[in-house]
């Protein structure tokens, strides 16, 4: 039946900003204190975030303003009029790769740390199962509903590690973050790679901008969302290392779960909270995870013009669930997240960028024609 | 009214059969077509110009005292009556066919006692109007047919509510009268912009639908969605809200009711003045509010009536049991079969030494309590009320008392199950509860094939639902998701009644200002 089109008012910034937190809010942070650990000593990571946090900031910036130019008109159609349609589609490609890697990348993650610290016996590729259906039952639904449902979880996943935080400070000593200002550039540089790898994910301003009541203000909400995001990242980074130590936190898996672990509520209610803390934390990985996929079905139809929805997951769905069963152990795991990283560092930020230059330039020359 | 309804013309319609000249062959066709029952009552006249008549109407459905009235008008002097036929100027705009004069109703209608009377030159509306209670006037010589309103039967008294009973507010509730209904309503809203548009549905049963709302306040797309869906539905007799609920709402396959049932004049007079659409139906005290969202649900009319502060609290709660009662059977089965490590020890020994002789684990156990549960409200319901107690005490306290001591479930469980059982009790809304009692079930399979796992993958999946379903174009999740911060004030929290200063922004109103918030007083519009 057709329905009033009134309710149907569009996304506003704010909701944007929790949109692009949602989605950088996702299985990163579970392992950042370790990768950050690794890279740097005691408690200097804090600078490796906060320098992160400003460059991908500045990365977000400048590809949602490479969003705003593209106007009304999808970020892949106005790619094909900046660089032809042959490169856009390479694009389109690379993009739809990148999406559907990182949709398989979370949901790898989901189903290992399932492994963990829900089910011992039960086999990864179940969990994975079990979790890519419900990605596809959500994106057999309305676009604009899977924005909504980011609106509805990431209050939830915000307060618990808001309960994470207060409840946790029992145990954090203020003697484990010391000493400061220890390490050494390079040491720094390879933890701000880590923190910007996790932190990328912004791109899908690209697409989503084309809900937003008023899409110039995208690059204030994207750089909204990444700054919850980096705040995030850095109260759980002092939080593992205030609680485990630098070498602590180096040697577990999921520091941010076992930080969920350390945590007791007064009269003992919940034994074991990591593995509330997780289910909670699944949902914003569902939401990572199923705009992943949602946006990996949006690159396909920029190339299949023809194929339907319904086509485009069949096809995808199996995809990903291959991509995401094909690493056998954690070392090809993680090799497989870099893989992503990169790819997304190229496809999804150091090309709009570049087309933001283009479009600059083209339209300085018809700036230029024009006046001539 | 510029809608017509697809059902207007009946399946027995005898579209441009005119009443004839002769008042016998008249009264023998509309004997025919209703193959003269026993409550249909003709009786023949003589006016008082001594002209011949007869008065048909249904026994039952007229008021009494007014038919008298009308007989004793026809009969005595007291009507003057122009032997040739010919009428007064103001009835002419009646009969359009009466320019051969002999052929016009030689009786004004304007004075004869009732409320309305018209003139029909249909067949099909006279027998229409006979069905619904009007007493119908044929003289002897005249084509056309005066309808005299004189509808009046026997309805149920406005009584308190059954189903919604709240301890501070008004005590009447809708009856099966829709005229009481209708004045019901007039009562509480007493502006000029309250507008009943009536629609008359199914091709048999002919049901009276009005569509309720205030205009300048309603959004007018609303409005005419709501009136254009009416117009779709063509099904024989709608019987009672429930069919035209189903057949108007936005997506008939989703658990969730996304139109509000109601038996409480109060609750309709707050949906109007908020800028929402009510349906009032003949023949059910169940009237219909629409767009709604699932908010709705734990929002009593009490949390108006009381302090702001215990308002919230008791909406906090609601919204508690709502969860509870959809999730608490689940986390039992997906605590004990997965995750015996997240209760505390002490319990988790204790629930497992009362365990000790149970035979089933713990997912038969759930579905074999839950499935008894359900059995005894349902008892409930259709055994007549007296019976209908003992039957929830006989089976709550002694089957649960029983079981436990036959060592077929443990005490938590039935702990458990009382605890849901009592949680849905606590939502204000009958549809919302029942979708949950569906629910719960789903939610404890999803338990039982993947623990904690499964529960979580099954909230995600009825949110996405949730997220994707609209109540005629108005987001079901609002406020929370599309983000309206303004809609907070009356959301979980009913800030103080001077703070709500403005109608839900996610209606769309046409004006959004409920409070004057003006010094100088003068409502800017």
């Amino acid at each position: 039946m057709k329905t009033a089109s009134f309710g149907e008012r569009p996304v506003t910034p704010l909701e944007m900003s929790m949109t692009i937190a949602s989605m950088l809010i996702g299985v990163g942070v579970l392992t950042l204190p370790r990768t950050l650990a690794s890279a740097t000593k005691s408690f200097d990571g804090w600078m490796s975030i906060a320098g992160a946090g400003l460059i991908a900031m500045l990365l977000g910036a400048l590809v949602s303003r490479t969003a705003v130019k593209a106007g009304n008109q999808p970020f892949l159609e106005y790619a094909s009029s900046l660089i032809s349609r042959p490169l856009a589609c390479l694009l389109a490609f690379f993009q739809m790769l990148y999406f559907l890697g990182f949709s398989a990348y979370e949901t790898r993650a989901i189903a290992n740390i399932s492994k963990q610290y829900l089910f011992d016996r039960t086999p990864v590729e179940y969990i994975a199962l079990a979790f890519f259906l419900v990605i596809v039952y959500g994106v057999s639904g309305s676009r604009s509903g899977l924005l909504r449902l980011n609106v509805m979880f990431l209050p939830a996943v915000l307060s618990i590690v808001v309960v994470v935080v207060v409840f946790g400070y029992r145990w954090f000593e203020f003697g484990n973050l010391e000493p400061f200002f220890v390490t050494g550039i390079p040491g720094l540089l390879k933890g701000m790679k880590e923190v910007v790898f996790s932190l990328l994910g912004f791109e899908i301003i690209l697409y989503y901008i084309v809900f937003m009541a008023r899409p110039e203000k995208a690059p204030k909400a994207v750089v909204g969302g990444i700054l919850v995001a980096v705040v995030i990242d850095l109260i759980i980074y002092q939080l593992a290392i205030g609680i485990f130590s630098n070498v602590g936190a180096m040697n577990i898996i999921y520091p941010t779960v076992e930080l969920a672990k350390e945590i007791q509520f007064p009269g003992n209610f919940f034994e074991r909270f990591e593995s509330l803390f997780f289910v909670i934390w699944i949902m914003t990985i569902y939401n990572t995870a199923v705009m992943g996929f949602d946006l990996a079905g949006e690159c396909m139809a920029f190339l299949f013009k023809r194929m339907t929805k319904r086509v485009r997951h069949l096809i995808l769905a199996p995809a990903a669930m291959i991509i995401c069963m094909t690493p056998n152990n954690l070392p090809q795991f993680d090799l497989l997240g870099t893989m992503i990283s990169y790819l997304a560092v190229g496809a999804g930020v150091l090309i709009p960028c570049g087309l933001l230059l283009l479009s600059g330039r083209k339209k300085g020359t018809a700036a230029h024609a024009d006046t001539k | 009214m510029e809608y017509k309804s697809p059902a207007e013309k009946g399946p027995n319609s005898q579209t441009g059969r005119v009443p004839a000249a002769s008042l016998a062959e008249n009264v023998q066709y509309m004997k025919d077509q209703l193959q003269s029952p026993e409550d249909l009552l003709i009786k023949s006249i003589v006016m008082a110009a001594g002209q011949k008549g007869a008065v048909a109407c249904i026994d039952g459905l007229v008021d009494k005292q007014l038919k008298v009235q009308i007989l004793q008008t026809l009969m005595q002097e007291r009507l003057s009556i122009d032997s040739a036929g010919a009428k007064s100027n103001e009835a002419e705009q009646g009969a359009e066919e009466g320019d051969g004069s002999g052929d016009g109703m030689p009786v004004e209608a304007g004075k004869i006692p009732v409320q309305d009377a018209r003139y029909s030159t249909d067949w099909d509306d006279i027998l229409l109007s006979i069905l619904t209670g009007d007493t119908a006037l044929f003289v002897e010589g005249a084509k056309e047919v005066l309808l005299l309103g004189s509808k009046g039967w026997k309805s149920r008294a406005v009584e308190e509510p059954q189903t919604e009973t709240i301890i501070r507010g008004p005590r009447d509730g809708f009856t099966e009268d829709i005229r009481t209904n209708t004045a019901l309503l007039r009562r509480r809203v007493k502006d000029v912009n309250l507008r009943f548009e009536s629609f008359r549905i199914g091709r048999r049963g002919r049901k009276d639908v009005i569509v309720a709302y205030l205009n300048g306040v309603v959004n007018p797309q609303l409005v005419e969605e709501v009136k254009r869906r009416i117009t779709t539905i063509d099904i024989d007799d709608p019987e009672g809200s429930g069919y035209i609920e189903q057949w108007i709402t936005d997506r008939y396959w989703s658990p969730y009711p996304q139109i509000l049932n109601t038996e409480r004049p109060d609750k309709v007079a707050g949906a109007i003045m908020q800028g929402k659409v009510a349906l009032l139906i003949d023949g059910t005290p169940f009237q219909l509010i629409m767009p709604i969202m699932l908010s709705s649900f734990i929002q009593s009319p009490e949390d108006y009536y009381q302090n702001w502060i215990l308002s919230s609290v008791l909406r906090i709660l609601r919204v508690i049991s709502a969860f509870v009662a959809l999730f608490l059977p689940g986390l039992y089965i997906a605590l004990l079969e997965y995750h015996h490590g997240l209760l505390p020890s002490k319990l988790a020994f204790s629930i497992a030494g009362t365990r000790e002789g149970v035979p089933f684990p713990a997912v038969v156990e759930t579905f074999l309590m839950e499935t008894t549960l359900e059995l005894l409200r349902e008892a409930g319901i259709r055994l007549p009320k007296p019976i209908g107690q003992t039957i929830g005490v006989v089976g709550g306290l002694v089957i649960g008392e029983a079981a436990v001591t036959a060592g077929i479930v443990s005490p938590v469980m039935v702990v458990v199950v009382a605890v849901t059982a009592i949680a849905s009790f606590a939502i204000p809304s009958y549809g919302f509860a029942v979708s949950i009692r569906l629910l719960r079930f789903g939610i404890m399979l999803a338990a039982a094939i993947f623990g904690l796992y499964g529960i979580v993958l099954a909230l995600i999946m009825n949110c996405i639902h949730l997220a994707n379903l609209k109540s005629f174009g108005v987001a079901y999740t609002g406020p929370l998701a599309p983000l309206r911060l303004g809609d907070w004030r009356d959301f979980i929290i009913r800030v103080p009644v001077m703070n709500m200063v403005k109608r839900p922004a996610i209606l769309e109103t046409m004006d959004e200002v409920r409070i004057n918030t003006d010094d100088q007083g003068e409502k800017n519009k």
